[in-house]
């Protein structure tokens, strides 16, 4: 005997109910307890859809979907870091690096403009607006994509990487946090040209970061997503 | 069910050597298949073979397909060029490893 269909939409609610969000990772146990299920009948035609779907259930162990959903989070935490590198590697070509070598060079002499007694704050103070200015983008466009699923009605852990960007702007926020230390404050010398040119290089590469995540990666993510998920434009 | 154990470390073995016999297989086919093979001696557990799965897909080992079966959609995992590699270097060490315990429980015993 197989499921119909209005049972499959009840598994959906099930996996749902056990904070399985996301539509990828509720398709697959869907399959799995629908096929665990037409398993139990093969041997017990009598059992109810209810018992046999709780059977089935019990054989994830006490957590249930917990380790499950965790583990394919940080697996797809993973897939996005390799997309991220995959496109650094692609942006990282030789015209490209002597576009970023060549920014560093420029950038340096400008922060010289600075008057010394100002200059590391005014630095750490650059690192913080652009921390600020990457925090509304996400806000913004976490909305827009909230919107979308429950427009939708469907979730994808790789979507919801696309649009939190990777949590990159927590990682950009630890740069200033950390030149704000005292120890910092008071031991690098911002009057030495190579320190200049290594806040240049990291300034440059902060943007080239946010640039990659916050703009060429939205922007490819259908299309990443219909490669992650074959089930993306199929889905019903 | 033996010792799981000694298993678990094999578990990603175990998943591509399947896949390079079978083709494509989905997550429920792998856990009937592991306990037809070792007549019910080893059991994959749920909550362990998804994650395992989803662990090697992510590191480019495993491509998946998805097909509408039976009112449902089904995920099938297959094994991309770098996972057919990743194979048979994965396959030498575990007979490496199955051969030095041999070494080590019955030093006469030797398979060749």
């Amino acid at each position: 005997m197989k499921l119909s269909k209005d049972q499959i939409q009840e598994l959906y609610a099930f996996t749902r109910k056990h904070y399985v969000e996301h539509y990828d990772l509720q398709t697959e146990l869907v399959d799995h307890l629908a096929n665990g299920i037409e398993a139990q009948w093969e041997e017990q035609p009598e059992r109810t859809f209810k018992d046999a779907c709780l059977r089935e259930f019990r054989k994830f162990g006490i957590g249930g979907f917990e380790k499950v959903i965790r583990k394919r989070q940080n697996a797809m935490s993973r897939k996005y870091w390799k997309i991220i590198l995959r496109f650094y590697a692609e942006y990282f070509r030789l015209p490209k690096i002597l576009l970023t070598l060549g920014l560093t060079v420029v950038l340096a002499p400008v922060f010289t403009l600075i008057p010394l007694a100002y200059r590391y704050e005014s630095i750490i103070g650059l690192y913080f607006a652009l921390v600020l200015g990457l925090f509304y983008i996400q806000f913004k466009n976490r909305a827009n994509n909230e919107l979308e699923m429950v427009k939708y009605g469907k979730k994808w852990v790789l979507k919801d990487q696309i649009y939190t960007y990777g949590n990159v702007v927590m990682i950009v926020n630890l740069v200033p946090i950390t030149l704000n230390f005292r120890y910092f404050r008071n031991n690098i010398p911002m009057d030495h040209m190579p320190v200049l040119l290594a806040f240049a290089f990291l300034t440059v590469a902060i943007c080239i970061l946010s640039y990659v995540t916050f703009y060429i990666i939205p922007q490819k993510a259908e299309e990443l997503l219909a490669e992650t998920y074959p089930e993306y434009n199929m889905a019903p | 069910m033996g010792n799981s154990k000694l298993y678990k470390g094999s578990l990603n073995t175990i998943i591509l050597k399947l896949l390079e016999e079978q083709g494509k297989m989905y997550g429920y086919e792998i856990t009937q298949k592991v306990k037809e093979l070792t007549k019910g001696e080893l059991k994959i557990t749920e909550g362990a073979l998804y994650p395992a799965l989803h662990k090697l897909e992510a590191e480019g080992l495993l491509d998946v397909e998805v097909a509408k079966v039976d009112n449902r959609l089904r995920k099938y995992y297959k094994l991309t060029e770098q996972g057919e590699k990743e194979t048979i270097n994965r396959l030498a060490e575990l007979e490496d490893f199955i051969r030095s315990m041999q070494h080590l429980v019955n030093p006469d015993w030797s398979i060749t």
